[in-house]
């Protein structure tokens, strides 16, 4: 009994070190990431125009002027529409080529095929936009929507597939080989067994996806158009050119709806994250 | 393995959100992939007259497009319904667009620095003016025209600012002084400004722009605060006293000083200041007709008016008057010879590959 | 069905004849063919490859994009390989992009497994503040940056403290090095930790249980079953990392403003002062760089 004691007493004496180090690490990490923009948060209501400025008193002007700019909503629309489009082109191009590089012929797994794949993202994104521009007007793409989709696609799919990669490796073939032995078809295997396994990968996958698509600015400088223009471009814009915290609101706002949003989507739809 | 089977359960919901959200994804981008291509049809090709439509004009974003937007904009649609976009980014990428886009580009009017507008003439990508189709071409000087092909929109010019805490400057030469090292704000080597700057700069200290070796040995001893490409770089320095001067545009200078939030003064150096053109060319590629319409509409002389307040530049129609507003700040135009020192431009355009070498080799290494 | 006679003597067996009972073979597991990879091949080499076929191609041969004094062919590497500072910048892109790496990949993964809970779920609470402000993107964590670097801002005290704790010079922070490296390690955490979550969770829950009842202590189950069970998601986050590292812009450019040039400014600058050859010899040469870090990388840690 003694030793059990002795045992299960240290083993809590860990788990509350355990604890009190992963607080510490997960802490430490939203400081460091959370620092920048809550700066930033600062001067949206810091009652003054320019930034950083000493405090002057709170104010939500920049909000209500926030609320009427145009340029601002539409280029967050284009942005959203494009980000979407490009995850899912993305996605549907990775996908297989994970589970090929995860279960295909072992040279696929080489540190050959992997500094390939990865080849692109090294790619300076300058380089990528106007490569693409020159393809696009070579080809007779339009700029805008179209091209942008297709500058930011191949951007983030090499991205996409290597962090599909280890999550192909953990859906174990032999769960597949059961539903085949079953009498599950091919396609219903994948769309029953395989898909669901992916799942915590490919949700992984299409937030980097879509982020990196959403955030991006050095592909788009070439592939906007007059008319469509997504929202990187238009705060690249405005922060040249202007010192007023408007941009300072706005990411104030994203970030406010997208962690709240975020959360309450958690607690409502009880999804758990992978 | 048990507690992940039982996990697909409630998330079926979930593959249900993102199987719509994709769907919807892929309707909103098939809608609007076919609605690109028909707004790109509206552009008209070659000089036909288009009623209505769309006309692209490419301009530096921010402050500039908006006074546009605002003041020149709703004449010319009042003028030919036809609608504007506005192409922006810094002059250097938009160049590069447009040399990349070749003949199936979608701008019809490139406003950029005459450096850079050259290059896109030497591309054989603007076309000479139809000046009889111009409004107001007479009445614009000799400044304000470039070659056969361009017309300027306004200028705009590179001075000396400071604050309070710095000595007061008025020459180019008073950049060297010791209270000023580590507290003040130059031009980046990839600033559109900078050969020209450089040229200055050797010019002081005995060179020329044949000559630009001791230009780049003074620069070399500058101690920089900041380097900058846009003046956003070091306007919020100010606040914190890690800037007390800059090489930098009046207009944003102006800015500065009417926000009341800045204490801070421009001034012409005794040299003469840097001048800095808005071009304004027609694109050959493009609507021709409507380009033309366009640089009408802006060399009104009422919108010139407009837009010397909304951005503090000179007016390159000389028959319109400065406002009140803004006298104190923007130079009349008839006093820009005097004041403003014009470079060759094209000679600068073809040293500027070379003087960027020169420059990271001298400066690289001192100004970090 | 047929009913086999019994066998006699000198009577060699009938065949079986299998019953159908619905069963189907999958030969191999889905994707085993590697076709997969030969689609996303063809995808990248139509949609990357030859548009940067056709860009390199203008550019060595000084096509559209050369403008007034062009010039071409192998110049833009011989400049890059030739002068001082070029060659720093080349130096100090290895230099940035590999401590970015190390730095974001070690703090990503001991924030991925703080995360985990003990059945293996994530706390998604902490995940989504995490993450979620990536959202508006470098230019804004910039803003935020260039604040807190100025003088009399917390980020610009906190450096120059540690500087002078390790005897090192102070004064500027903004358009350094270290500026620079923050900027980067702060661009790569979320997405090393954001690919290090699937496979923090879906560690069996079982295998560290008993090797806890066993009588490991947190160090050997890390040591024996996280590591070697987490290893494949680990490189797959490192080489993003350093690719993420090695082509960051935004950062340099803003924080570094032209001071601290790495090889993408160095394409941008050329881009921006008509040297096209410059460009894409500099673009050419970090992608080969990349290539060789990660085959470095594949070399050292000998993945399966």
């Amino acid at each position: 009994m003694a030793p059990g004691n002795k045992h299960r007493e240290s083993r809590d004496a860990r788990s509350v070190g355990a604890s009190l180090l992963r607080i510490a690490v997960v802490g430490s990490a939203v400081i460091f990431m959370l620092w920048p923009y809550v700066l930033v948060a600062y001067q949206a209501v810091n009652d003054s125009v320019s930034f950083p400025a000493p405090f002057r008193g709170v104010t939500g002007r920049w909000f209500v002027t926030l609320w009427e700019y145009n340029p601002f909503r539409d280029a967050l629309w284009t942005s959203l529409s494009v980000g979407i489009s490009a995850a899912g082109l993305s996605l549907a191009v990775s996908t297989p080529a994970a589970l090929a590089v995860a279960r295909g012929p072992r040279a696929l797994r080489s540190s050959a095929v992997a500094a390939i794949m990865s080849a692109p993202i090294i790619v300076p994104q300058i380089a990528i936009g106007l490569a693409i521009l020159l393809a696009a007007a070579t080809l007779g793409v339009p700029l805008g929507r179209t091209a942008l989709i297709w500058g930011h696609a191949v951007l983030i799919t090499p991205f996409v597939v290597r962090s599909m990669i280890p999550a192909a490796a953990q859906v174990p073939p032999a769960l597949e080989h059961v539903g085949s032995t079953l009498g599950a078809s091919r396609l219903v295997v994948l769309r029953s067994i395989t898909m669901p396994l992916l799942r915590p990968g490919l949700i992984a996958a299409s937030v980097v996806a879509f982020l990196l698509s959403f955030i991006n600015l050095p592909v788009s400088l070439f592939l906007v158009s007059g008319g469509e223009r997504t929202l990187p471009i238009e705060i690249f814009n405005y922060m040249t050119s202007r010192i007023d915290p408007l941009v300072a609101a706005l990411s104030t706002a994203l970030m406010v709806i997208s962690v709240v949003g975020g959360l309450l989507a958690l607690r409502v739809f009880r999804i758990r994250l992978f | 393995m048990a507690t992940r089977m039982q996990a697909t359960v409630p998330l079926t919901r979930r593959q249900l959100l993102r199987g719509m959200a994709f769907g919807a994804g892929g309707l909103i981008a098939g809608s609007f992939l076919t609605g690109c291509g028909e707004a790109e049809q509206a552009d008209g090709q070659g000089g036909a007259p288009t009623p209505g439509g769309t006309l692209t004009v490419s301009v530096w974003g921010g402050v500039v497009e908006d006074a546009l937007r605002d003041r020149a904009v709703p004449l010319f649609t009042e003028r030919t319904g036809a609608s504007v976009n506005f192409d922006t980014g810094p002059g250097g990428e938009r160049l590069n667009k447009l040399l990349t886009q070749d003949q199936s580009t979608e701008i019809d009017v490139f406003i950029n620095t005459v450096e850079f507008g050259l290059q896109a003439l030497d591309a054989d990508l603007i076309m000479p003016l139809n000046t009889g189709a111009v409004g107001n071409y007479n009445s614009v000087p000799d400044w304000g025209r470039a070659g056969d092909w361009g017309v300027a929109m306004g200028i705009n010019a590179l001075g000396l600012i400071f604050t309070p805490d710095s000595p007061p400057l008025s020459s180019w030469r008073d950049l060297w002084t010791p209270d000023l090292q580590e507290k003040v704000s130059l031009p980046a080597i990839t600033h559109s400004n900078m050969p020209h700057f450089l040229v200055v700069v050797a010019e002081l200290f005995g060179g020329s722009q044949d000559d630009i070796e001791p230009g780049l040995e003074a620069l070399a001893e500058l101690q920089p605060a900041t380097t900058h490409f846009f003046w956003t770089d070091w306007a919020p320095l100010v606040q914190t006293g890690e800037v007390i001067a800059a090489v930098d545009f009046d207009l944003y200078a102006n800015t500065m000083i009417r926000s009341d939030e800045f204490d801070v003064e421009y001034r012409i150096p005794e040299e003469k200041a840097l001048p800095s053109i808005q071009m304004m060319g027609v694109v050959e590629p493009g609507n021709q007709e409507l380009a033309h319409e366009f640089i009408s509409a802006v060399l009104d002389v009422e919108v010139q008016q407009g837009i010397s307040e909304d951005i503090y530049q000179t007016p390159s129609n000389a028959d319109a008057v400065i406002s009140d507003s803004v006298a104190d700040l923007v130079i009349p135009t008839d006093e820009v010879p005097d004041r403003y020192r014009f470079l060759d431009e094209e000679f600068l355009a073809e040293q500027r590959r070379e003087w960027t070498e020169l420059l990271n080799e001298s400066l690289g290494e001192a100004w970090q | 069905m047929t009913q086999t006679a019994p066998a006699g003597h000198g009577q060699s067996l009938p065949a079986h004849t299998p019953r159908s009972t619905g069963a189907r073979e999958i030969s191999r597991p889905i994707g085993s063919s590697g076709l997969g990879f030969a689609v996303f091949a063809v995808a990248l080499g139509f949609g990357l490859g030859l548009p940067l076929g056709i860009l390199f191609f203008e550019a060595f041969t000084g096509g559209r994009l050369a403008g007034s004094g062009s010039a071409g062919g192998l110049d833009g590497f011989r400049l890059l390989l030739q002068s001082d500072y070029y060659k720093g910048a080349i130096t100090r892109t290895l230099r940035l992009s590999l401590i970015a790496t190390a730095v974001s990949v070690l703090a990503g993964y001991a924030v991925a497994l703080s995360l985990r809970e003990r059945d293996g779920s994530i706390r998604s609470g902490p995940a989504i503040v995490l993450l979620l402000p990536i959202l508006c993107g470098p230019l804004v964590g910039v803003l935020g940056f260039i604040a807190s670097f100025s003088t009399g801002w917390p980020g610009h005290a906190l450096i120059n403290a540690g500087r002078e704790f390790l005897g090192l010079e102070t004064g500027r922070v903004l358009q350094t090095e270290i500026a620079v490296l923050i900027g980067m390690i702060h661009f790569n955490l979320p997405f090393v930790v954001l690919t290090l979550l699937p496979v923090v969770s879906n560690l069996p829950v079982r295998m560290l249980e008993v090797s806890t009842t066993l009588g490991s202590g947190p160090l050997g189950t890390f040591r024996r079953v996280v590591w070697p069970l987490t290893r494949r998601g680990v490189t797959a986050s490192a080489i993003m990392a350093l690719a993420l590292s090695l082509s960051n812009f935004t950062y340099p450019q803003f924080l570094g403003g032209g001071r601290v040039p790495v090889l993408t400014t160095v394409v941008g600058q050329a881009m921006v002062s008509f040297a096209p050859h410059l460009a894409a010899a500099a673009a050419l040469f970090l992608v080969g760089l990349g290539m060789i870090l990660i085959l470095l990388y594949g070399w050292i840690v000998r993945g399966d």
